[in-house]
Order: structure tokens, then sequence, then C-alpha cells
């Protein structure tokens, strides 16, 4: 049972590997040196944090992908809807998804997704295009209004908190 | 710019494991038994000193017939230089070399 579960771990560890030079590659192969189920129990299941550890789940690519869906995500409810709880909802899921995705770059992550919505009302002002849910509703002519900017303070704490979680769960080791 | 942070303390443990016998080739399961790492911790450490040049890792075959080929892994000069810089800083292993040596 316990070779079972080993086994089990070291296929996935070298399905995730691709690469017989690997670190994934390198405990594996060790495993095999180890003489009793109990011992190949414990490595693999060791192996299999350290491969996450050493490769972080997320791509460049992929947290260039998760981004903009958060940002997308944002700026699609705050068009459709003028439901502020549900947009600063989202605003602060995301941050903190990707956040902790990417810890690296929650700056970045917090600095964008926060912009959205300050972005789209500069867009609103510059074009005369108006969200959805105001459509129909005479609104009074306005300049941009900068006070949105305050949305990347919740969005930056977010990521931060976000990055911070991920960092303590799958910390790089020293 | 790179940042340069002190090692931890498990990493002082691993480079206490690796400097006990500095030119020898040395199995993952090896070093977790002497350093008292689990290979859940080991293995970034040993990716971290082999990224930093800190660490040669290389594929050497088997001593016994019929097993897998093992990586095995020794500190480079510098790394060799930065675990007897840290050889007052670090824990039980030098503790117990210099016993060892008394």
């Amino acid at each position: 049972m316990m070779d079972a579960v080993a086994a089990a771990i070291l296929r996935h560890l070298q399905a995730r590997s691709g690469d017989s030079s690997s670190w994934e590659a390198a405990m594996k192969a060790e495993a095999d040196h180890l003489s009793t189920p109990i011992e190949r129990l414990r490595w693999a299941l060791g192996a299999l944090v350290a491969s996450y550890r050493i490769r972080p789940p997320l791509p460049p690519l992929g947290f260039l992908a998760a981004l903009l869906l958060a940002m997308a995500l944002v700026g699609l409810f705050n068009w459709r809807t003028d439901e502020s709880g549900i947009v600063m909802g989202l605003l602060i899921l995301g941050s903190g998804a990707v956040g902790a995705l990417r810890p690296k770059a929650a700056w970045l992550t917090g600095l964008l997704v926060g912009l959205v919505v300050p972005a789209q009302d500069l867009f609103t002002w510059a074009t005369g295009l108006h969200p959805i849910w105001a459509r129909g509703i005479e609104l009074a002519r306005r300049g941009p209004d900068f006070s949105l900017l305050v949305l990347v303070v919740p969005s930056m704490v977010a990521a931060l908190a976000g990055a911070l979680v991920s960092r303590l769960l799958f910390r790089r080791s020293r | 710019m790179t940042r340069s942070r002190a090692p931890s303390p498990q990493t002082l443990r691993l480079l206490a494991a690796l400097v006990e016998r500095p030119l020898e080739w040395r199995h993952g399961y090896d070093l977790s038994k002497a350093a008292g790492l689990s290979s859940g911790t080991l293995y970034p450490l040993l990716a971290r000193l082999h990224e930093r040049g800190l660490l040669e890792a290389e594929w050497r075959p088997p001593e016994q017939a019929g097993r897998p080929a093992r990586h095995a892994y020794r500190l480079t000069g510098a790394g060799r230089e930065l675990a007897r810089g840290h050889e007052g800083a670090a824990g039980l292993p030098f503790r117990r070399r210099r016993e060892a040596l008394a």
C-alpha cells in the first residue's frame, strides 16, 4: 500500500518534470535506492513538496494570463453592474489570488488590478461611452474621478497578503 | 542588483554536512540523514546552492548493478569557502565535528 502511494507520487513527479536531468528525476532516482516502503513513502512525499518549491506552479505566461483574467473580470463587472460591493470583492479576490500565484510580482498585480476601475472612468470621460448600467440614466457631466485611484490601496494590500500566504506555504529555501 | 541574505539554519546544516567530506560526491539520502533534513527541504536547498554556483551536481553510475543512476553533489570551491565562513555560526553538525576532533 505504502509502496503503491509512493510509486503514484513518483510517477506524478516524472510527469511534472518531463526532463530526465531535472531535480524531480534526481529525487525519483534516489527513492529507488531506499530499502523500506516507509522510507520511500516519506521520501516521495517530501519530493512532491520540494518539486513545487523548486519550480513554482505558475510560469511567466501563466501569470500574465491570470493577471489579465483578474483585470478583465473586475473591468467586466464594473462595466455591467453598479454594485460596488461586487466590484470591490472581485478586485480583492483577483489581486489576492494572482498575488499568491506570483508573489514576486505582487506589487505589479496590486497596481494593475487596482487601476482598472479608474482607467474605465477615464475612458468614459474621454469617449462619452457610459457603462451598461448607466445607459439611459442622465448623468451629470463631470471630469475624471481621480479619487477612484484609492482603489489601488485595497488591491495592493490584497495582492501582498496573497503573496505572504503563498510564501508561507511554499517558501523558497534560502 | 542581487540581494545577499544570511543562510537559513537549514542551509547551514546542509553546508556543514557537505563540508564534512568536502571532496566526496554525496547522494541525497545520505545528505538528508547527515543534515537531518527531509527531502522536501533538502532538494530546494540543493537546487538553490547549485543555482548560485556553490554546489556541483552530476549523475553518477550506481554502486550496485541493476539500480538506476543517482544524482550526486559536492561543494565547489566557493561553496567550501562559504561553508567555512559560516562555521562559527553553524549548528549541531559543526559542533559535533569539533567534539569528534577534540
